[in-house]
């Protein structure tokens, strides 16, 4: 992903605040630990949210 | 001036373990080898120096072990040097690993020189981004084209097509970041549980609620209508009812002999719900105890009428015995014994004799035979040859005669022997005149004469000698061999004398006076005896084993009587016998039968189970009672939780709802992204196309959306008039071609200061003419681009050759666990 062009394309077009910082969240998780942080990331959320 | 490769000096990493260093030229560097000789791992060394990972290495295997570090290096370490100059300001970059466990994990520091500075980790990362003007993250698809991308462009589905098309365009991780955010089985499956957990709590808790108190209305009313009253239903009511029922109970273990029982009966509902429980059991014991003293009388009286009847025809049968004579009969079993041994005794006699009989007699009788046999052969022979003495006197006067003979022929030897001198003398003297008496003699005629007697007469008394001799030389062998035989029939007939004299007494032990019977008749006579002893034998031990019999049976009668009366008098602690005894026992039955009377009387059980049976329906009522007093008082807390598993379910929902959202613009910018890049570099793929004879017909490249989520691209060639998929109709040669033309593009636009070109395997589907239109526009790169290009291909090689002149070529020959074995051509 070149710089953040894909990052404020698509936080300017989510209309949401929560999902915009949902996404920089995704983002950052991505960036930094690659496909298994993130399904890690999310897996770990619906976990939380399922109780 | 751009940068270009010099050299990368290399250790350790990949498929290489020593040292090794390659310099490139600023041209086409050609690495030519087969498969495994360590082609690529020389192209992973630069791109892994640069960006500090290898593109894909992530997934599978790979995280399960490193695949960075070479595994035979002792070091365990990787170390790549890569040299870059622009004419005058060199580069030196410089990453390292050590052995993980993980291809995608671990450090592996950068540091890269330039001039007298020296940068590591992020500052040399950007240092190089900002000399070189290029994204270190765009690094593998704008410089090296992978065979992976290139394989998957020509045989993958169309989804991995596409993929493979965002890579070379650089959108590949958006993609990739889009398809991870793809939770919604695991969103729906998370809001069904939470779903189903809520649905459980209403029914469970809830609903269960409702029921049990309608349950629990209509229990009260049905045992209202039992006739208990609204005060009978409480737990001080029922615990009440339980100790009366626990008292009866106490007084009928008394009755039937068991033991008391403690039973906890408080007025909650759990200790008389247990009380209960006990008390049912217990009055089962007692009922069983009951049972069982009516069934041990009930046996006792059985005993004592099985042995009355028994006791009774006992004496019967005793009557009938009493008038028998034991000692008598003892008396008679000692005769018949004695009897029976001397029977013994005289047929033990007569067997031996029977069996000592024959064998005796066959040797008396053998000696005799052979007596007789011996005797006539010896008179036969002396019929012959006359007695022992007769036979040595005609052997002694054969010897004389012999004597004679011998000198008769001496005798007429010596006259012979005179007469052959005589001859010999007048045939030497042919004297006419006898030299005795001169007288006048014929020579020849004396001569002729005497030969006639020599011949004739002497030869002739010699033969009858002869013949003498040899007759009475063979009547000598003849009288030695009768002398021989006479001698030896003599001593055979006396040891025959001595063994039949010995088998004489033998036999007459058996049979004294033997010779006045018929030995066969006098042993049939003596089977006939042994019969009779037998059948005498058997008739007395019949009798004894009666008398025996009889004998014990009295025993034994008299035994079972007296044991029986004893038991019967202790039974009815008497000391009567016969019929008293008998009347006793009468007496005793009939009282066992009255008390039997007393125990089937059930009564007391059944009373205490039905006062017991109501309770139970009244403890299940207040059981009840206390559920719902006790679901009462949860429900709040119930639909606090439920209240909660809907908050959860919302958020989970909310959460489908963000992740759809940000997939939606994500892919949105995926698309803008690509068909940008497309449309920027439309005209330049176009033109590679064109170079590398994509196709006769259709010369341009279409490159459009097709579907999103996930993005999909429509791979198109046209012409003037039509257009057509390419995967349809296309050779892979084309795609290949289609392939290496956005590449190209893809890296010309982001060549930055170092337009550098690394192909691997680039050739892989194509046909020679194809093969030669690259190794052209491979040509055509020059000098504006340092290519790397690594083929085992041996015409892409020999094509390559022909139209490049900027060119160096290295070799690698078979790999080794030392590494690949390089030589420059």
């Amino acid at each position: 992903m070149s710089g953040n062009i894909f990052k404020d394309y698509v936080a300017e077009k989510l209309p949401r605040e929560d999902d915009r910082q949902l996404f920089e969240k995704f983002l950052k998780v991505y960036q930094e630990g690659g496909k298994e942080a993130l399904v890690k990331h999310l897996k770990g959320m619906i976990a939380e949210l399922e109780g | 001036m751009p940068y270009r490769i010099n050299s990368i000096r290399l250790q350790g990493i990949r498929g290489f373990n020593k040292a090794e260093e390659i310099t490139f030229g600023e041209g086409v560097t050609l690495l030519y080898g087969q498969n495994g000789s360590g082609k690529s791992s020389l192209l992973q060394a630069i791109e892994w120096a640069m960006i500090g990972n290898i593109p894909y290495m992530k997934k599978g295997d790979f995280a399960r072990e490193d695949a960075i570090v070479n595994l035979f290096t002792k070091s365990k370490k990787a170390n790549v040097e890569v040299k870059l100059n622009d004419g005058g300001n060199p580069i030196v970059i410089t990453r390292t690993r050590k052995m993980g466990t993980k291809t995608s994990s671990g450090k592996q520091p950068i540091e890269v020189q330039v001039g007298d500075k020296t940068l590591t980790d992020n500052d040399a990362e950007a240092e190089l981004e900002r000399i070189l003007k290029i994204s270190l993250t765009n690094f593998p698809q704008a410089k090296i084209l992978h065979q992976e991308t290139l394989r998957d462009v020509l045989y993958a589905t169309q989804e991995e097509r596409s993929q493979a098309i965002d890579k070379l365009l650089g959108t590949y991780e958006v993609r990739e970041f889009v398809k991870t955010l793809d939770a919604d089985l695991q969103l729906s499956k998370a809001a069904t549980r939470v779903t189903e957990t809520i649905d459980a709590l209403q029914r469970d808790k809830v609903q269960f609620l409702l029921n049990l108190k309608r349950s629990l209305e209509q229990t009260k009313t049905t045992l209202l209508g039992t006739g208990l009253r609204e005060e009978d239903l409480t737990l001080s009511s029922s615990a009440r009812s339980l100790k009366g029922i626990q008292n009866g109970a106490e007084e009928l273990a008394r009755v039937y002999k068991k033991t008391s029982r403690e039973i906890n009966i408080e007025p909650s509902i759990s200790t008389l719900l247990n009380a209960h429980k006990a008390l049912s059991n217990y009055i089962t014991e007692i009922d069983r105890a009951r049972l069982e003293a009516m069934s041990k009388i009930n046996d006792h009286r059985s005993t004592l009428q099985t042995d009355s009847v028994r006791y009774r025809d006992l004496r019967g049968r005793f009557e009938g015995m009493k008038n028998i004579d034991s000692p008598a009969i003892t008396a008679r079993i000692s005769e018949i014994d004695e009897e029976l041994r001397k029977l013994g005794e005289q047929k033990k006699a007569l067997r031996l004799k029977l069996n000592a009989l024959p064998q005796t007699r066959n040797k008396f009788e053998t000696a005799e035979s052979n007596l007789t046999s011996e005797r006539n052969a010896l008179s036969e022979l002396q019929k012959k040859h006359g007695s022992f003495d007769e036979i040595t006197s005609k052997i002694s006067n054969g010897e004389k005669r012999l004597e004679e003979i011998t000198d008769g022929l001496e005798k007429l030897s010596g006259q012979q022997r005179l007469i052959t001198l005589a001859i010999e003398c007048l045939e030497i003297t042919k004297d006419e005149t006898c030299p005795v008496c001169s007288q006048g003699i014929n020579n020849a005629a004396l001569v002729k004469d005497l030969r006639s007697k020599v011949s004739d007469e002497l030869k002739s008394a010699v033969n009858d000698l002869r013949g003498q001799e040899k007759r009475i030389r063979g009547e000598r062998t003849e009288l030695d061999a009768a002398l021989r035989e006479n001698k030896r029939l003599t001593d055979a007939i006396k040891t025959l004398e001595v063994a039949l004299t010995k088998a004489t007494e033998e036999l007459r032990k058996i049979v004294p006076d033997f010779e006045q019977h018929n030995l066969d008749e006098l042993v049939k006579s003596w089977e006939v005896d042994v019969a009779n002893l037998s059948r005498r034998e058997t008739d007395f031990t019949g009798e004894s084993d009666g008398l025996k019999d009889t004998q014990r049976r009295l025993i034994e009668l008299l035994g079972e009587l007296k044991t029986l009366q004893l038991k019967l008098q202790k039974e009815t602690s008497s000391t009567k016998e016969g019929t008293p005894l008998l009347e006793e026992v009468e007496k005793l039955i009939s009282a066992l039968e009255v008390e039997v009377e007393g125990y089937l009387d059930s009564t007391g059980v059944d009373s205490l189970r039905g006062k017991l049976s109501p309770q139970s329906d009244v403890l299940a009522y207040l059981r009840d009672e206390e559920r719902v007093e006790v679901a009462e008082e949860e429900l709040p807390t119930v639909q606090k939780q439920i209240d909660d598993l809907e908050a959860r379910k919302s958020s989970l929902q909310a959460l489908a709802a963000s992740l759809q959202s940000i997939r939606q613009v994500s892919t949105q910018f995926q698309k803008e992204a690509s068909m940008t890049q497309l449309k920027r570099l439309e005209d330049s793929i176009n033109d590679y196309y064109s170079r590398i004879q994509g196709h006769p017909h259709f010369t341009r490249l279409k490159i459009d959306i097709e579907k999103e989520d996930p993005l999909i691209f429509s791979f198109r060639a046209t012409s003037d008039q039509e257009d057509t998929y390419i995967p349809t109709r296309f050779s892979t040669a084309q795609l290949n071609a289609a392939a290496l033309s956005i590449f190209l593009s893809n890296s010309e636009q982001q060549g930055g200061d170092l337009p550098l070109i690394i192909l691997d395997d680039p050739t892989q589907s194509m046909d020679t003419a194809h093969k030669e239109a690259f190794a052209k526009l491979v040509s055509a790169l020059l000098p504006k681009h340092q290519v790397i290009l690594a083929t085992e291909d041996d015409e892409t090689k020999a094509l390559i050759e022909k139209h490049c002149r900027m060119l160096k070529t290295y070799e690698l020959g078979v790999w080794s666990t030392e590494g690949p074995d390089i030589k420059q051509a």
